[in-house]
This record gives C-alpha cells, structure tokens and sequence, in this order.
C-alpha cells in the first residue's frame, strides 16, 4: 500500500513555502495557531481534488475559494508536490500539480510513476509509458480536455483510461479520512445513509456501522470492550423511513440478579468519550489508507490514553493525529517519537515551518533521559523557538 | 569514601572507558571538573580522591540507565505553580546517578558521594529555565531516590564561567557578572572564546586540566554558582 512520504505546498493559508516529511505514524505538535489543523486540512484537499466537486467540499467546511490561498502572500495559485512511497519505503512516485482557487481546479498537474506518467496542461490531457517496452496492448494517448471539472484531472477521467499504477495511485488519495471536526453531537446524530464514509466532523456514523461488515463490527466491538469492559453490545438499530441510530448495550451486576436486563443507551446520551473512541474504531476498521485525526485526546480519559495511542500506531493505515497531550505522547516508544512527533512554529512572516521535534538537539538530550510527553511538557515551546532559529542559521 | 563523579564531556568531568557503568584508574580520564572538586576534598581530608577514590560515570551509562524511569509512562512529573519548566533533564539525572550511587556504596560498604555536573545552559539553548530551578531538580532527584550525598555541580550559564574568574586579571575578583553572560558558544562573546583567549592557545582537555593543576586555586573562586557547589560539597564530606 503506498502512502504520501513528503509534501511541499506554496500558498495554501499558513502553509507558505512549506515542506513536511510524514512517516507511517505522525503527530503533529505546537501552539495554538502554528498551523497543526491547516496541515490536516491541506491533505483532505489533496484527496477532495482527486475525487473532485470542490464547491461541495468548500461548503461543508464554510469556506470560500478564496479562503484557500495564503493571506500572507500576492500569489493567486496554490502549489504542490507529493511524494509516494510503498510499503517498504521505496519510491514509488509524484505528483504536482497547480490549482486555481477561482476556477476550482488544477490548471496544471502531472503525475510522474515508475511506469508511466498523466500531464494535463493547456488544455491538453497525455498518458504515456515510461518503460520500455511498454505493457502489451498499451497506447500512449493524448486527448483535448473539452470538458469542465473541479480538483484534479484524474477526478473527471473514467478509470479504464488509466492504467494499473495511477489507479491505484487515485484510491490511495481518494482513501484519504480527515476527522479534523470531530464533534460528539454529529456523532449522536440519526443519519439515513453514510455513503460509505464519515463526514468531517463525524457525521453518518450511524449509517457507517450499520452498512459495516459483520466481521469487522465483530472486531470493532471486542476493541470497544478493551476499553469499556461493560459494553455487551453496539448497534445501529433502523428506525422509520431508513433512520439508523447508534446503541449500546452494556451489562452490570444487577442484570445477574435477575432484576433488570442489559442496559440499552441510545447515542443521545452515550458519553463524549465512548463516541469519540467508536469513530476512532470504526475508521481504523474502515478501507481508508490515510487517517487523519485534530486533536486525538479530546474526551478521551487518561486510562484509554495508551490503548488509543497503541491502536493508531500500530494501525495498518498511514496515521496522523495532532496532539497538546504530553499523555499521548509519553506512550510513544522513542524511535517513533524521533521519526514521528512533528513540532509546527510559525516563522516571523507567519509562516507555518515544521521540525522533527527530537532533531532539535536539546529535546533529542532531553529524550535520552525522559519520555517524549516529559521532555515535551518540559519544555518552553515560547523559547524553544530561539534554539530552531540558531539551527536555520547554522544550516545556511 | 568515594566520590563517583559524573559529566558531559571531557572539558568538565572528563572521559571513560566505554562499556564500564563506573570507570576507575586507568580507565577514567579525568577532567577540570573532576580536579576542581579533588582540590576542595583535599583542602579539607589532606588526600587526593583522584588517588584510587573515586569513579566516573558517563552521560551515556545514565541515558542506558534512562529506560527505568521512561518504563513509568503515566507518571508525568508536571510543571506548574510549584515547579518549573526545563527542569526535568536535571531531575532524572540525578535519581539516575542516585541509584547507581546507591548501588555503589552497597558493594564498597562505604560513602560514596555523587557529584553530577551539568552546565545550566547545557541545552543548547541558552537562557531557558533559571539556573536555581534546574539546580533544586538535581537536589529533589537525589532526595526522590533517598540519597543523601549527592552534589550538584551547576556552573551558570557555564564552567567556562568559572575557569574565567580563576584566571583572569584580576583573578578570583568580582566574577559575578561572568554569570550573567550568555551560554551560547556562536555568540561573539562567547564564554568558550573568551577563555581561549585568556589561554592564548586552543582550549583541550589536557590544557585545562594543566592550568588547574599549577594556576587555580579552587578555595578562592566566588560566584554564586560556584559558592552553591562548594558549600553542598564541603556539607557531605
């Protein structure tokens, strides 16, 4: 399974000249306002342009067009280049592209794999082969673009005119889940059909596990009971007119009595907390490749601080979480913690910048010693900022 | 009794044989440091520890040591009203060097007194967290594991600082304001070229021992680091 391994962004809100190396797991840290959430909100562009209908994605966010390019620059265009990497961290490929806020799409793009390369630019769409000799049956084409669209070419283009790798490439980005609103109150809510996903801020879960697999509820719920011993069950029970709402059924000692059977809660007064971890769960049994979460400790009580922390690092999918809690932190092992805890500053300018925190020399000393939460909550992240700019300076 | 001295590098305390917990003799490179805490002991037992009483203990033993206390995750030590920011690296190598202090005097059946040396500004990162602050966590490690002889040796911002005040002109006079400089070695004022220049020549190790060997009388060095050093060593021996 291929995942994004670096990204470079010009002119997308604070992400100005900006650049980010994402391993397998990562979670991003810094103060308010560093620029944690553009991050996230960036990568769920990426995979809205390649499943295309902007508007939409711009509305559920209450964004204008406008909103997306950088403030602090005169530059119209947003650019980026992503890089791709397989599963045993061999190259896989890139795609960059330049995207015009007011027109919705990408006015240039081009997708560079081992085998073969799309260019869309001046209206004109090309596929060709770069191997030698091409596979059997194979046509390089070439094609006006006589058509209109929003995001990305490859959002517009029927799948069978592709071939094999930039495919795969198009689901891996459009397997892309940001829950970077997560809201309990979306949670609780009813919802008729969840079109296969969750919304940003949780919406559909109701219908998500209702249209999930046996095996996988089955796997989801003995996760839950990890983490809540007394949970016997979760539904999505089906009401009137297509409704589904979520319930659980947890079981308590009165029950053996004989006096009272499995207490039923419906999500309206399910607590945050247990919300919060049954989206966690129902993603990570999701066929999303790239899950993305703001703020992962929100309702999450300090008991299940490890178990969430343990899930999402040794998920099968590329993670990403953003995170104030030196608890979550404090349960990363130390080689994750020097390849995955990213520190976001913003520069003077108002830049969004990023550093692997345990490169910074006194924070890798302070690891040697502490764990990643201590040497975290140890640390003045106001001043840190002094020793980052001393870095730079050296590195130039 | 036995001193086990431990530090960062061998411009302070000094170097030791690696793959050895505690380095002693032969094995055990001394540093300025390390000859700095031998002249206050001798001033008050007529001996020299650097004699076959004492050991070293490297910065990297410590760190290997580290995964005991990192194994107890939930137990944040938190900064807040009572207790400051950038303390911690202090306060873990000092229950760090407690314990194999501690394990050191069970098998020699003798004091042994830790003297754990760290600059304050050691971070990297000069000016962040106060020096009095990163000295107390060093004396709560020693306390959070009941040892009762341990030493901090806190230079502010750092032992340049006290190298300079021995031997500049006029020597061991109104070396307060040393402290105030700034830790960073890039800056042009810089503690480190400061020295080099007193020296005339390149700072090394073996110079520096050399100079507090013949040039430097530990007694008389006045700073309030230094002083806070002297008093807690001269206390437990």
């Amino acid at each position: 399974m291929q995942r994004i391994s670096r990204f470079e962004v010009e002119n997308f809100k604070s992400l100005v000249n900006f650049e980010m190396n994402l391993p397998k797991f990562s979670c991003l840290i810094g103060l308010n306002g560093a620029g944690k959430s553009t991050v996230l909100q960036f990568i769920d562009f990426l995979s809205q342009l390649v499943r295309g209908d902007m508007k939409q994605w711009l509305a559920e966010r209450k964004w204008k067009s406008t909103d997306l390019k950088s403030k602090l620059t005169k530059k119209v265009n947003i650019e980026f280049r992503i890089q791709f990497r397989g599963e045993n961290g061999e190259f896989v490929g890139r795609w960059e592209a330049i995207y015009n806020p007011s027109k919705n799409h990408c006015t240039k793009e081009r997708i560079d794999l081992l085998d073969f390369v799309l260019q869309a630019a001046s209206g004109e769409i090309e596929v060709f082969c770069v191997k030698q000799p091409p596979p059997k049956g194979w046509k390089d084409w070439k094609l006006p673009i006589t058509f209109s669209y929003e995001g990305s070419i490859l959002s517009s283009l029927k799948e069978d005119l592709l071939p094999a790798s930039i495919r795969e490439c198009k689901k891996g980005l459009a397997e892309i889940k940001s829950l970077d609103l997560l809201a309990p109150e979306h949670l609780r809510q009813r919802t008729r059909e969840s079109s296969g996903t969750l919304g940003l801020g949780g919406q559909h879960l109701a219908s998500f596990l209702h249209e999930m697999s046996d095996a996988k509820r089955r796997k989801m719920i003995s996760l839950l009971r990890k983490a809540y011993p007394r949970v016997e069950a979760l539904h999505a029970r089906s009401l009137r007119s297509g409704w589904k709402q979520i319930e659980i059924s947890e079981g308590y000692q009165g029950r053996e009595s004989g006096f009272f059977p499995a207490m039923t809660t419906e999500a309206r007064h399910i607590n945050d907390g247990m919300l919060r971890m049954i989206a966690i769960l129902a993603e990570l049994q999701s066929d999303n490749r790239f899950l993305l979460f703001d703020e992962i400790e929100n309702g999450i009580n300090p008991e299940l601080v490890e178990f969430v922390t343990n899930l999402l690092v040794e998920a099968r999918q590329q993670v990403l979480v953003t995170t104030h809690s030196p608890m979550i932190l404090n349960y990363l092992d130390d080689a994750t913690a020097k390849s995955g805890v990213l520190y976001l500053y913003k520069t003077s300018e108002g830049f969004t910048r990023s550093i692997p925190f345990f490169s910074i020399p006194s924070m890798s000393k302070k690891l040697r010693v502490m764990g990643p939460g201590e040497a975290f909550v140890d640390t003045s992240l106001m001043d840190l900022g002094d020793e980052i700019v001393q870095l730079e300076v050296e590195a130039e | 009794m036995f001193f086990l001295l431990s530090g960062e590098g061998v411009t302070d305390m000094g170097a030791g044989q690696a793959g050895k917990e505690v380095c002693e003799g032969e094995d055990f490179l001394f540093g300025p440091m390390a000859m700095i805490v031998a002249q206050i002991v001798e001033a008050r037992h007529h001996y020299s520890i650097l004699d076959g009483a004492c050991g070293f203990v490297s910065e990297n033993v410590l760190a290997q040591r580290a995964a005991e206390l990192k194994a107890a995750k939930k137990k944040l030590r938190l900064p807040g009203k009572k207790r400051e920011k950038e303390t911690r690296y202090f306060y873990n190598n000092a229950r760090l060097l407690s314990r194999i202090a501690k394990a050191e005097a069970a098998a020699r059946k003798d004091d042994v007194v830790g003297v754990l040396f760290r600059d304050a500004d050691t971070m990297a990162s000069a000016g962040r967290g106060s020096w009095a602050a990163k000295r107390q966590s060093m004396l709560d490690g020693f306390d959070e594991e009941d040892f009762v002889k341990g030493v901090p040796m806190v230079p502010k911002p750092k032992s340049e600082a006290w190298l300079i005040c021995a031997l500049k002109t006029p020597p061991y006079l109104g070396c307060n304001s040393l402290e105030d400089r700034s830790g960073n070695d890039a800056s042009p004022k810089s503690l480190k070229k400061e020295l080099a220049k007193l020296l005339q020549r390149e700072i090394t190790p073996a110079l520096l021992c050399e100079k507090v060997r013949d040039s430097i009388d530990a007694r008389r060095i006045t700073m309030p680091s230094f002083n806070a050093f002297r008093d807690r060593l001269e206390e437990v021996i």
